[in-house]
């Protein structure tokens, strides 16, 4: 792709994580509304808008809440990396000259309990729904398996990336599991799909997330902390990658997984490496994907993640702050909004604004990681000029 | 004793002695279950290969909770006993996701990674009423010598 002008991040809106009475499309309103008061402006001034939900209704009916100015107004769904997907949509337009002043946003509501579809929608028989393969948490259970007599993870790690979750969720007050739960009690909790646990496991939930972008050289109009949108890329799997609802693989090795392909390819395109990052968001759907995430983004190698966890390397006291708002496991997803809130938390690091949550040592350089079926993954890069 | 006359869960899966794949004419690549279009090299046109009867795992877990629907077994909370699945890597063929014949309390001893395990028929009672059978993967039984 070949680079338009900077980009910049001037305005940030969260509507709390959790169970609500409000619909997908109010939660959504109330970010927006606050992302637009961050950055000092209003609707009337938006010039494009992109927006996504799984299951909240489609994103440009909050015109109707918000105003109909007649602006671009784009929904985009791509499960879990819908709000990636988002922000690169905006930033496309952008630099394709639909307007300077923009408006990306995610939000979702979903059914209490596991996600469920149809399986034929998915690419695979009916049967395989039927007989109890069509679900989510298996795969992340079959890959966290092998990944564990590979590398020799221990259920200890899983428990203290879980641990860790709750221990920042407490400090954050737009996640919804907020009680710290100990190492024991975590190791304790029911088997879900072994290894995973109840408390290693993260639940649909609802939210909103909601930025204001403009371009760099605009950002001192909106706010004195403009945070630059580095780069952001979203990559779907290679043939014989290991990925969610797959009823064969080939035998022998695999390629690199879409995590790996997405890292590399945001990487390449900020200029930057693993070791310029200082704070991290990736996704953690269970506690084993946040550990193996770890490695497919380059944050440590595999196998490191034993000592990595023991020493309190990714606490946001360490040296590798990763979920430092508590990730999926303190959030839940709403599948919209769940990219986009890893954004929000990355730029209040990067601005110095996330309180008892901050990370030491004046962070200038964040990124942010989602996957998701059918095998996609996404990755953000954001700086502080 | 009669046997019954179950019907298997879907078409084209399994016969009663293996699984029922995929082989591409033109890179030779093998999948499960059959399907016309290659999922490697795209090209139409392959074959019905019966695909290794035993292999070994290469992952597994458990599923401690009665799934949601679109699963279709007839349990209820009440009587749903936790089930093991993985996937079983079947040599010169391909790795193919199953359900592991083992009690889901014993599964970490019976079916971990890299044990010798064979294709099976099990029972698989649909919530419509069919009695039907569905594909699984069974340690192999050594014989008492």
């Amino acid at each position: 792709m070949s680079r338009g002008t900077d980009l910049a991040i001037v305005g940030i809106g969260i509507h709390p994580f959790g169970r609500h009475e409000l619909t997908a499309q109010q939660m959504a309103a109330f970010a927006i509304r606050q992302a637009l008061a961050n950055a000092g402006t209003s609707w009337d001034k938006v010039e494009l808008a992109v927006g996504g939900s799984l299951d909240g209704g489609q994103a440009d009916v909050l015109v109707h809440e918000l105003g109909t100015t007649g602006l671009p107004f784009v929904n985009v769904l791509n499960g879990c990396a819908t709000g990636t997907a988002s922000l690169l949509t905006a930033s496309a337009m952008m630099n394709a000259g639909e307007g300077r002043l923009g408006v990306v946003v995610g939000m979702d509501k979903h059914p209490r309990g596991a996600f469920s579809g149809n399986p034929l929608e998915w690419g695979v028989g009916s049967w395989y729904g039927e007989t109890g393969f069509f679900l989510t948490p298996q795969f992340f259970a079959l890959k966290l398996q092998r990944y564990m007599y590979e590398h020799a993870i221990t259920e200890r790690s899983l428990a203290l990336v879980a641990e860790k979750a709750f221990a920042n969720g407490a400090l954050n007050e737009n996640a919804w599991r907020r009680k710290p739960l100990s190492v024991d009690e975590i190791l304790a909790s029911p088997m879900i799909n072994d290894p995973i646990r109840q408390f290693m496991i993260c639940n649909p939930s609802e939210g909103a997330v909601a930025l204001v972008i403009a371009p760099l050289e605009d950002a001192d109009r909106y706010t004195d902390t403009p945070i630059r949108i580095a780069a952001a890329s979203l990559r779907s799997r290679l043939y014989g990658s290991f990925e969610l609802f797959q009823t064969s693989l080939p035998t022998g090795g695999q390629p690199s997984t879409p995590t790996e392909l997405a890292a590399a390819a945001a990487f390449a395109k900020a200029g930057l490496t693993p070791s310029d990052i200082d704070v991290w968001q990736v996704q953690d759907t269970e506690a084993g994907a946040e550990l193996m995430h770890m490695a497919e983004i380059g944050l440590c190698a595999h196998g490191e993640q034993n000592e990595l966890l023991a020493s309190g390397a990714t606490k946001t006291t360490g040296t590798s702050p990763v979920n430092t708002d508590g990730g999926v496991l303190a959030s839940g997803e709403p599948i919209g909004a769940s990219g986009l809130r890893m954004v929000y938390e990355n730029v209040s690091q990067l601005r110095g604004e996330a309180g008892q949550r901050q990370v030491a040592g004046d962070p200038h350089v964040a990124l942010s990681h989602v996957y998701g079926a059918p095998g996609i993954s996404a990755v953000t890069l954001l700086t502080r000029p | 004793m009669t046997k019954t006359a179950r019907e298997p869960v879907a078409g084209d899966l399994f016969t009663d002695r293996s699984l029922v794949g995929g082989r591409c004419e033109s890179c030779g690549e093998t999948f499960f279950p059959w399907r016309d279009v290659c999922p490697k090299d795209h090209a139409p046109g392959a074959v019905r290969v019966d695909l290794p009867r035993t292999g070994t795992v290469w992952s597994f877990s458990t599923q401690e909770f009665l799934p949601v629907a679109p699963y279709a077994g007839r349990e209820t909370r009440e009587t749903f006993v936790p089930f093991v699945f993985g996937y079983v890597d079947l040599p010169g063929a391909c790795k193919v996701e199953t359900r592991l014949d083992v009690p889901a309390e014993r599964s970490r001893e019976l079916v971990g990674i890299g044990t010798e395990v064979e294709f099976v028929t099990i029972p698989f009672d649909h919530a419509d009423g069919r009695e039907l059978t569905t594909y699984a993967f069974r340690p192999i039984r050594k014989d008492p010598s």
